[in-house]
């Protein structure tokens, strides 16, 4: 196992020890890796309001009718 | 496995490797999907993923199939000329009808533009129309007098070469919010030129960018890059010139290969997506970086395809595709045909719109014909996880190369990007790749 990771296992207590910042640094990214790594990812989405007509030239978003400054 | 997994299983639940990282659990019938860690090559189908999908499925089902059959009717695409001040060689309107093509009068074109009005006018919503093919500001004074007759009754776009675009012409689509569309290929005129050669034997490079400098700042500017083998290892650099111009939106479309002299400009498919990836990447590191966001909007519509498949907007990434079916193309002579790339095929006609109806185009056999063709009957679509991701593009385009029920001609790259587009939602990078305005139309129906 990497040693950051192993690192990053180690109990509150002893991640307070550490006194080198960029070590601690190193860690926090190593945990949200981990966190971020770890769940199941799904999602769906709709249209909550229907842009005005699906082509494929408007894309992603009609004009909008309000003039906006340019 | 438990009993449970393997119902959903035999349901029709794919698993797919996406990197080292994810597995991909996928539903290709609705696009039900789910990214599942990987620990040393092992991944788990959570329990709760199963239930989520049992409940959701029948709901997916029903929408996939209301919005690849019952999708309404909602652009129109009007060559008012034929002719073109350009000579691309990838050209998907042949070129004797490029320089020999009829124009449409002033009273032909209010005549279609009120037909499409009068196709519309119980419904809701205004219809798109876009001036396209050939080149459409040949023929500006009267297209410009029908935007500012019509423009209360619908929504308009105009895609040009630029070459005979002015700043006055500029400054009318600006005040009247038409979409516009510039063709260019590449951040350098060497490159360019090469494929955008107007018919003096120029390119359009400096038009095109002078015309950007014109639109700056507007919202409904788009820019539309033919990826040839010309270009396809040089489109990270048109991503950065473009950025620095404020282009919001670009589209990187693979060249269409209807005609036969475009063949043999087809850049290979794991190239492109090789250099469409290094592209997408330069976008999101620009975006995040920066005030300005860019979007590369063919990929933005894959990610669409897969979180939110009714809101993609590029309607050739879906099977039936959207020819004949959400838009159609009047050519200059009048001809109602199911898309432009079909102009060179006149069999296709679906009657004439100074003689009959958009409703009997709709209904015509050919329409049909276009509607009927569908990944379901396309050896290797009809067993492709991705079948209704891609939708296996295009009819015409695989009808000039023989039989419409092939599968797509760039079907390894369709297979790559989106793959690639899986592992950038699983990076949380969608923010990144929509335009904003697009995110906040939607809304999120449920999430693991």
């Amino acid at each position: 196992m990497d040693a950051r990771l192993r690192h990053a296992g180690m109990t509150e207590h002893l991640f307070t020890e550490l006194h080198d910042r960029k070590e601690v640094k190193i860690l926090n990214k190593a945990k949200k890796a981990e966190k971020k790594t770890k769940a199941a990812i799904s999602f769906h989405m709709k249209c909550a309001k229907t842009a005005n007509g699906l082509t494929h030239f408007v894309m992603y978003g009609d004009v909008p009718k309000k003039k906006m400054p340019l | 496995m438990s009993k449970n997994s393997k119902a959903v299983i035999d349901r029709g639940l794919s698993f797919l490797n996406i990197d080292s990282d994810w597995k991909l659990t996928l539903d290709p019938e609705n696009i039900f999907w789910g990214l599942l860690p990987r620990s040393n090559g092992d991944f788990m189908l959570p329990d709760d993923l199963i239930t989520l999908y049992k409940k959701e499925r029948e709901h997916l089902d029903t929408e996939m199939k209301n919005f690849r059959f019952n999708e309404p009717l909602n652009c129109v695409y009007i060559d008012p000329t034929d002719r073109c001040n350009a000579n691309c060689p990838y050209c998907y309107i042949p070129a004797k009808i490029r320089k020999n093509g009829t124009q449409m009068t002033r009273e032909q074109l209010d005549m279609t533009l009120s037909k499409v009005a009068e196709h519309f006018k119980a419904t809701k919503k205004k219809p798109v129309v876009v001036f396209h093919a050939a080149e459409p500001l040949l023929a500006k004074d009267i297209i410009f007098e029908g935007i500012k007759k019509y423009h209360d009754k619908m929504l308009f776009g105009i895609q040009t070469n630029a070459l005979l675009l002015e700043k006055k012409d500029a400054d009318f689509m600006m005040k009247y919010r038409v979409g516009v569309g510039i063709s260019l290929d590449a951040a350098t005129a060497a490159v360019n030129n090469r494929s955008r050669v107007s018919v003096k034997g120029e390119g359009n490079f400096k038009k095109a960018v002078r015309a950007l400098d014109w639109f700056k700042g507007y919202e409904g500017l788009n820019v539309i890059a033919t990826v040839t083998k010309f270009n396809v290892d040089k489109l990270s650099e048109l991503v950065k010139f473009l950025h620095k111009k404020e282009v919001p939106c670009m589209l990187l479309n693979p060249v269409r290969l209807t005609q036969r002299r475009s063949w043999s400009l087809k850049p290979d498919d794991m190239v492109f997506a090789k250099n469409m990836m290094k592209a997408v990447e330069t976008a999101v590191g620009l975006s995040q970086k920066t005030r300005h966001q860019i979007v590369i909007g063919n990929f933005a519509n894959v990610v669409l395809a897969i979180i939110s498949p009714t809101a993609r907007r590029m309607m050739c990434d879906i099977s039936p595709c959207g020819g004949g079916r959400t838009f159609l193309t009047v050519t200059a002579d009048g001809e109602m045909v199911p898309c432009g790339e079909f102009i060179g095929f006149r069999e296709f006609s679906g009657g004439n719109i100074f003689r009959t109806s958009i409703d009997s185009a709709m209904k015509s056999r050919p329409f049909k014909l276009i509607r009927e063709r569908m990944v379901e009957k396309i050896e290797e679509c009809d067993t492709c996880d991705f079948r209704h991701i891609c939708g296996s593009p295009c009819p015409a385009e695989m009808h000039a190369r023989g039989d419409m029920y092939q599968k797509a001609a760039f079907c390894e790259f369709y297979k790559e990007i989106i793959k690639q587009a899986f592992r950038m939602i699983s990076e949380d990078k969608v923010k990144y790749l929509l335009r904003k305005d697009s995110l906040n139309q939607m809304a999120m129906e449920y999430r693991y």
